[in-house]
């Protein structure tokens, strides 16, 4: 007679990593005893497969174990006949898994065997007395489940701390909050400088170490500078009113608090002012399209925000460190975004070929146009897509097309305070920024500030001056004279009027003249040389 | 009497020379500036401008706007405003209404109405007296 081969899978798993580095582990003993097992059965055309289907760390609870996915799909694909297992909680331990664990086994015809508890799963009884054991194994979890539950509750309510670091401000001590005096002082202060500050940004800004704090494995965590949501935390934490708080339930008078009543209802109060509460998302009216696409000149994201004024809702683009507080924003580094989307409808829009995206709406063509613009001062610089530009829009400007495909389109723009907006007439040369002698202006500019620090007597010398600018005594010595330029150099300076040949070490090479017509007389020679 | 008449000599003189100068020919207070060479070109400035005027005033904030923005950002650089040459738009969100404002050669259109200057315009729009550049962003209310 011949015996059919049965191809026998083996599966282990492990619940906790404890130990699973160990040469010989848990996985590895479930695997000699199943092999033994399959071995013993050699008779009956036993066989195991090479596969080693192991999760080692991996809760029964779930079906999401690498190991156990590998060989449902393997029993999908056919390759096996036989399931081995050391324990049936092996496999899983919740029995609605069990069920399509099972579903799959009769649909492929696998069978199923468990080392160490004899049962046949293709009797009824088999499976009645499979069900049984897993439902006592279920229901073991959920009991451990509430029981931990109700202790964790009754220990909240006692002010017992479970476990994990203490608020800023606060030891733990016998399993409570205990006032740490050093700590209690800094949370003080937070709260006090919020309410003088007004905003969490400006105390981000300001600088709120977080907690040092030695966790139970003994390793140094935290001390790193709080951010926004940490402070508003920290600011609302009922922990600092003696409130121990688990989920809805609040247990008063706990433990000592830290921050008195009146502070405390002061800077939740304040907190509540300012938060712009975030409307629903069915509510918020027409979205901020061009989302992602929009850069300051120092390359910041600026992001859509939007804020409420009496029943009006404002929309703005806004660079990112003004809302982090990390990082430094461009020039410019907020425009309302109606502004904003409006002109680029009305620049960008007439330049599209009128066979991009013709049935979308004006923006949504110009946003499927759009790689990104950057907007300073003076300019938006928007790169599009070369084949969403109508071919007279690229030949007129000859705007070269980069490796990507994507044309860069400069558009002269101010944006003013108050939503404000200057576009340059289209003919208008642009004023010549490159004219304008950065050096030059900086050192007149501040030079004519310090001529009034020291005129005044704020400054003693020229020495506790420079020492304070950081600059050499010389430097702030050859500076100081163009406090006394005559007017109309320096309005041709600020404007960019003056020579070429004019720079700063030029003009500060030799001495300059008491008179306003030799100083004339001087940019002149300049001028020519 | 020319500029140079006027100052003939500041040259020579020492520091003390040029503090009494500075007394006799301007009176007030005398600065507090201990070298030589910086009272001279003090006293020379003052009188100059006596006679030609001095700075106007816009470039004058202009000046301590600029040395604000240079100490606050070693890395600013500044940038030409605006210049309302003919065929510039001014546009002006207000009240959640968009405005337009064309510059012509001489005056503004606004809504195909001519206006002599942009003060007019900002009363147009708002029924109140706006100083118009303030209103169209060219420059910062003084607070």
């Amino acid at each position: 007679m011949s015996v059919v081969r049965l191809r026998c899978a083996i599966y282990t798993r492990k619940s906790s990593e404890e130990g699973l580095e160990q040469n010989f582990n848990s996985l590895h003993a479930q695997r000699e005893a199943c092999e033994a097992y399959v071995l013993s059965q050699a008779g009956e055309g036993w066989n195991a497969v090479k596969t080693a289907y192991d999760d080692g760390g991996y809760s029964g609870g779930s079906m999401d174990r690498p190991g156990l996915q590998q060989l449902m799909a393997d029993i999908q694909r056919g390759l096996v006949d036989v399931v081995v297992v050391y324990k049936v909680d092996r496999l899983t331990r919740s029995l609605a898994d069990f069920a399509k664990i099972v579903e799959l086994f009769d649909a492929k015809g696998v069978s199923f065997v468990s080392v160490t508890q004899a049962f046949n799963t293709t009797s009824s009884m088999g499976r009645l007395t499979l069900n049984v054991l897993l439902s006592f194994a279920q229901f073991e979890r959920e009991v451990t489940g509430e029981r931990i539950r109700d202790k964790v509750a009754a220990s909240k309510a006692k002010g017992l701390r479970m476990g994990g670091q203490p608020p800023l401000g606060y030891d733990i001590v016998d399993g409570r909050l205990a006032v740490n005096k050093v700590e209690a002082a800094r949370v003080q202060r937070i709260f006090q400088r919020y309410l003088e500050l007004g905003t969490l940004l400006d105390l981000v800004r300001e600088g709120v170490e977080a907690k040092r704090w030695v966790n139970k494995s003994g390793r140094m965590v935290g001390g790193g500078m709080m951010g926004r949501g940490a402070l508003h935390y920290l600011l609302t934490n009922p922990a600092y009113r003696g409130i121990t708080r688990h989920h809805e339930k609040r247990y008063e008078d706990t433990h000592p608090a830290i921050i008195d009543a009146g502070l405390w209802d002061a800077v939740q109060t304040r907190l509540a002012a300012t938060n712009a509460s975030q409307p629903k998302t069915e509510k918020r009216g027409e979205a901020s399209k061009l989302e992602g696409l929009i850069f300051d000149d120092r390359d910041n994201l600026m992001v859509p925000v939007h804020t409420k004024r009496v029943a009006r809702r404002y929309r703005y683009y806004v660079s990112r460190p003004v809302l982090t507080g990390q990082g430094r924003a461009g020039s410019l580094h907020r425009i309302p975004a109606g502004v904003l989307e409006q002109f680029l409808a009305e620049r960008i829009g007439p330049m599209l070929a009128p066979a991009w995206r013709p049935a979308e709406d004006l923006l949504d063509r110009i946003v499927a146009a759009l790689r990104s613009a950057t907007l300073s001062e003076d300019q938006i610089a928007v790169r599009l897509v070369a084949d969403a530009l109508s071919p007279a829009a690229t030949s007129a400007s000859a705007v070269p097309i980069d490796d990507d495909g994507c044309a860069t389109l400069r558009i002269a723009f101010f944006m003013r305070r108050r939503g404000a907006i200057v576009l340059q007439a289209p003919g208008a040369a642009a004023a010549p920024a490159d004219r304008i002698d950065r050096a030059l202006v900086r050192a007149i500019a501040l030079a004519r500030v310090w001529a009034v620090e020291l005129e005044s007597g704020q400054v003693d010398s020229i020495k506790s001056l420079a020492r304070r600018e950081g600059l050499c005594n010389h430097y702030a010595t050859r500076l100081l004279p163009l406090a006394y330029l005559a007017p109309d150099l320096i309005d041709e300076i600020l404007e960019g009027r003056q020579p070429r040949n004019l720079t700063l070490s030029a003009l500060t090479a030799e001495p300059l003249p008491l008179d306003w017509g030799r100083q004339r007389e001087r940019f002149r020679e300049l001028a020519a040389s | 009497m020319s500029a140079g008449d006027h100052l003939a000599g500041l040259d020579a003189l020492s520091l003390a020379e040029l503090r009494a100068a500075w007394t006799e020919r301007l009176g007030g207070e005398l600065p507090k500036l201990r070298t030589r060479e910086l009272m001279a070109l003090a006293l020379a400035h003052r009188l100059q401008i006596r006679v030609h005027g001095d700075l106007p005033g816009s470039s004058k904030r202009r000046m301590a706007e600029l040395a604000r923005r240079f100490r606050e950002d070693r890395g600013y650089t500044p940038t030409p405003g605006p210049n309302l040459r003919p065929g510039t738009t001014l546009i002006k969100e207000w009240r959640g209404v968009r405005h337009e404002v064309w510059v012509l050669e001489e005056g503004f259109s606004y809504m195909g109405q001519r206006f002599g200057s942009l003060s007019e315009v900002a009363q147009h729009i708002t029924g109140t007296k706006w100083n118009g550049r303030v209103f169209f962003g060219l420059k910062e209310r003084r607070r």
